[in-house]
């Protein structure tokens, strides 16, 4: 049994979790509602939130939020000496990629970047504040958040909860928020370091576990204007039958990535450099994320060959495995990944049109170069393809099949061929295009999934002029 | 060369009546040092005459010169048969073949293929594995297959294996009951009741997935059996993503409510494609030999099977942590299964499965327990499974 206190700002039971198999497993004591301890965080935390946060101007949360992801910037902090220390245990990553998610999660919400965000998704930080004016509206406009906002976090990549909370926060609602059973630690440490910087803000915040799908639990917890959801297709698809129609519904789903690399960026000079970026896209979150890629898709015709930038990318994979472990696997991962790797080592040796690259010993990255261009998903863990296509345009249609999990489109293009990409990828239904090397590591001011993430949390109110008439 | 070749089919001869003679003698263990012998002779002769095992082999620079114990044997994975063809024959020799079902790489099917020598211990493994495990009595009984007749589907070495059954141990009245229209559940049920009013224990044999959707159809119209003493299962093939998963305790103590069988006849059979023996589970022989000892596997004399470690294929991991409960009994942690089985004669000796298990070593002698399989989807989180993406095995789940 793990000794650790999970801050909560409300009063809960606790739940054992254990982590780990065998002789490594750790038990959490896991804050958990009961129906009677949620239906009362929920009452205190709405009460909360009209005392201490309604009407606090947007200035104020930014700044709290501010200091509060500078501490986890920090080295020396000791909630996040103490996330780096259980959250491997919990997620299953390494310490180093728990740093360095930490580092760019909690990086993405500093002041300037939640000023971005704000200014992108809503036009001005002031409309949560006050009725302003906007170009082209005859009248004033004002952007109010609900009283409280139930927010279902996932597992997969640790430090995830800050999105939410932030989101959350910024448009001044109460937030409850259902820690994940594979990662149910996270949120609490950072509740901890808000109410460190803003006990009254931390108040307006209740976090705990329940077994998803309990009934009772869910229509308590749903009973709420909007319900933000991180998930799977099966528990987004539970989830959302049991969303009433009063009650807007934001799901964040799977979705999958992939790379695309043009002829003109595969010379002998930009080979280390678009190996290693490419690495590090395969390897951040060990390939968790729903914005890690599966495959790559590298254009033949230039200076170097996609099976040469295939052996390029293994070296850099290996390299990055050292720097950037890969975390701890279950033992039916291991199977898995070792299942595929067996595969194609028996297809390259007995003629098929593949190589594998892997490490001398182990499971810690493989990459598999495939003539067979078809869209594969990975298993994950870093298990990366690389597939040549004559023309990146042969990959619209190899990806038309999986046009509905469209997400992160990681390029390597020259700017005049970018934009007619851009325009195929965007109707196909992919929503962020950035730099091979940038895909694991968006800004906080971009559409998530295609939508705007506060834009998704308000309501508008309007003062109309009344000077122009219409009718 | 001419001598050479000459003296490989003398001694793959020689060595055919050997294993040949194991598989005949009842019961026992066969000592470690003649297995040992065995085991290499063959992977000598193996190696020699089988091209594909051969560059197998060279690819990890093992050969009958540097190998010593049978445990450093080259095991071929199985999916090396769905790239080539593994066999110590040339193909116009094959005289039967069978094709993999349910694997993960769905794109090429994995094939055995068998020469004559090779149908000789092949059929003789699989009757033998079943008088050891499912008729310890001898009893001759009607045999309910819920599975195409090797007619209807003769590559699938499942119906092949329950077709010598039923030549040996099946009453005339045996039957298959799956053809192109499924399974004729009418005739199924017609059966069962027969032989509850006969009071003629029947055998019946079907895939994992299979009975759970008959055990669900009995259960939704409260419908239950009550066979004749002796009565008895086979299930094999796990789910597949062709029904809901039901744990191993369970689905037994359903499938002995459900049909009246003691949960001691309610068999698990571990079969595969690539390989000629079958493993069962020991309950039912030990039941009618008064053993004690836990549910699982036990090798035959003929085979011996290991436990890998995922991350390196060189690292055995040996049953040596004692089993809670079971006094004496040991198992090891797990890994993926590898097979050593005398009976793959004209194929390869040693096979890597993708099957996720422990070693299990007892007074009585050693074995394994299979947890499952991998599936190269094992996805969590944000990323896509792979069924889930194909719409495969969708909302099977409960």
């Amino acid at each position: 049994m793990a000794a650790v206190n999970l801050y909560s700002a409300v009063s809960v039971d606790t739940t054992d979790l254990s982590f780990g198999e065998n002789e490594n497993k750790v038990t959490f004591s896991v804050p958990t509602f009961t129906p009677e301890s949620l239906q009362s965080a929920m009452t205190e935390i709405k009460t909360n939130r009209a005392r201490y946060l309604q009407d606090r101007p947007v200035s104020e949360i930014v700044e709290v939020l501010d200091r509060v992801n500078r501490k986890w910037l920090d080295p020396e902090y000791k909630l996040r000496q103490q996330a780096i220390e259980q959250l491997p245990i919990t997620s299953g990553f390494s310490e180093e990629m728990i740093a360095f998610t930490l580092n760019g999660i909690a990086g993405m919400f500093t002041e300037q970047q939640i000023y971005n965000m704000i200014i992108t998704d809503l036009g001005d930080s002031r409309v949560l504040d006050t009725y302003i004016d906007r170009e082209g509206l005859d009248g004033k406009i004002r952007a109010y958040g609900p009283d409280i906002i139930t927010n279902i976090f996932a597992g997969n990549v640790p430090a995830l909860p800050i999105i939410s909370l932030t989101r959350g926060l910024l448009v001044k609602s109460a937030n409850l928020g259902k820690v994940a059973s594979g990662e149910p630690l996270f949120a609490h440490l950072y509740l901890e370091s808000i109410a460190e910087e803003d006990p009254e803000l931390a108040k307006t915040i209740a976090l705990g576990y329940w077994v998803g799908g309990d009934e009772e639990m869910e229509r308590l917890a749903f009973d709420v204007p909007i319900v933000v959801a991180y998930g799977g297709p099966q528990a987004i698809q539970q989830i959302s039958k049991k969303v009433g129609p009063e009650t807007r519904f934001v799901p964040y789903g799977h979705k999958l990535g992939f790379g695309v690399i043009g002829k003109e960026g595969l010379t002998g000079e930009d080979l280390l450099g678009l190996s290693q970026r490419a690495a590090l896209d395969a390897s951040l979150y060990d390939q968790q994320g729903c914005l890690s890629p599966h495959i790559f898709y590298v254009e033949a015709g230039g200076e170097v060959s996609p099976e040469q930038f295939a052996e390029e990318l293994a070296k850099q994979m290996s390299k990055l495995s050292v720097d950037l472990p890969r975390g701890n696997l279950s033992i039916k991962s291991k199977a898995s990944i070792a299942s595929i790797r067996q595969n194609y080592e028996m297809k390259s040796l007995f003629g098929g049109e593949v190589k594998v690259f892997t490490p001398e010993e182990g499971l810690d990255w493989m990459v598999i170069y495939d003539e067979n261009n078809k869209f594969e998903p990975s298993c994950t863990y870093r298990v990366i393809r690389v597939k040549p296509v004559k023309s990146v345009d042969q990959v619209f249609e190899l990806m038309t099949p999986f046009s509905d999990y469209l997400q992160t489109v990681g390029v390597e293009l020259p700017d005049d061929r970018l934009d007619a990409f851009a325009q195929e990828m965007g109707k196909l239904g992919a929503t962020r295009i950035t730099p091979i090397g940038r895909m694991g590591m968006p800004l906080a001011q971009i559409p998530h999934d295609g939508h705007f993430g506060l834009s998704d949390l308000v309501r508008w109110a309007v003062i109309e002029n009344g000077s122009s008439a219409n009718f | 060369m001419m001598t050479d070749i000459k003296s490989v089919s003398k001694s793959q001869e020689d060595l055919d009546v050997e294993i040949s003679r194991i598989l005949d003698e009842r019961g026992g263990n066969l000592e470690e040092d003649r297995f040992n012998r065995l085991a290499l002779e063959l992977f000598r002769s193996q190696f020699e005459s089988n091209n594909i095992y051969r560059r197998f082999c060279l690819e990890g620079n093992l050969t009958p010169e540097n190998v010593s114990d049978w445990r450093s044997i080259p095991a071929i994975p199985t999916a090396a048969f769905k790239h080539a063809s593994v066999s110590c024959f040339p193909s116009e020799k094959a005289v039967k073949s069978f094709t993999s079902s349910g694997t993960s790489d769905s794109e090429r099917k994995g094939t055995y293929y068998l020469d004559e020598r090779g149908v000789k211990i092949y059929d003789k493994a699989v009757i033998r594995g079943y008088e050891e495990f499912m008729v310890p009595d001898r009893k001759v009984m009607q045999i309910l297959a819920l599975s195409p007749s090797p007619e209807f589907l003769p590559n699938m070495s499942m119906a092949n294996a329950i077709q010598l059954w039923v030549n040996c141990y099946g009453r005339e009245n045996s039957t298959f009951l799956i053809g192109k229209d499924g399974l004729n559940t009418k005739a199924f049920i017609t059966a069962l009741k027969q032989a509850e009013e006969t009071g003629d224990p029947v055998s019946i044999i079907g895939a994992t997935f299979g009975f759970v959707h008959f055990l669900d159809a009995c259960a939704a119209r409260d419908m239950n059996f009550q066979l004749p003493e002796g009565s008895r299962t086979i299930d094999g093939g796990g789910y597949k993503g062709r029904s809901r998963e039901v744990p191993k305790t369970e689905f037994f103590s359903q499938l002995s409510e459900t049909l009246g069988i003691s949960k001691d006849h309610c068999i698990n059979l571990l079969g595969m494609t690539e390989r000629a023996s079958q493993f069962y589970d020991n309950v039912l022989r030990n039941a009618y030999f008064g053993i004690e000892e836990p549910r699982y596997k036990p090798d035959s004399p003929w085979t011996r099977t290991v436990v890998v470690d995922p991350e390196d294929f060189n690292r055995i991991l040996e049953p040596d942590s004692p089993m809670e409960g079971w006094p004496g009994c040991f198992k090891s942690e797990t890994g993926l299964l590898r097979h050593y089985d005398l009976a793959n004669v004209s194929t390869v000796l040693g096979v890597q499965t993708d099957d996720i298990g422990y070693s299990i070593k007892t007074a009585y002698g050693t074995g394994f327990e299979i947890l499952g399989r991998a599936n190269g989807a094992e996805a969590r989180g944000c990323s896509l499974a792979i069924e889930e993406l194909m719409g495969e095995a969708k909302n099977g789940g409960s």
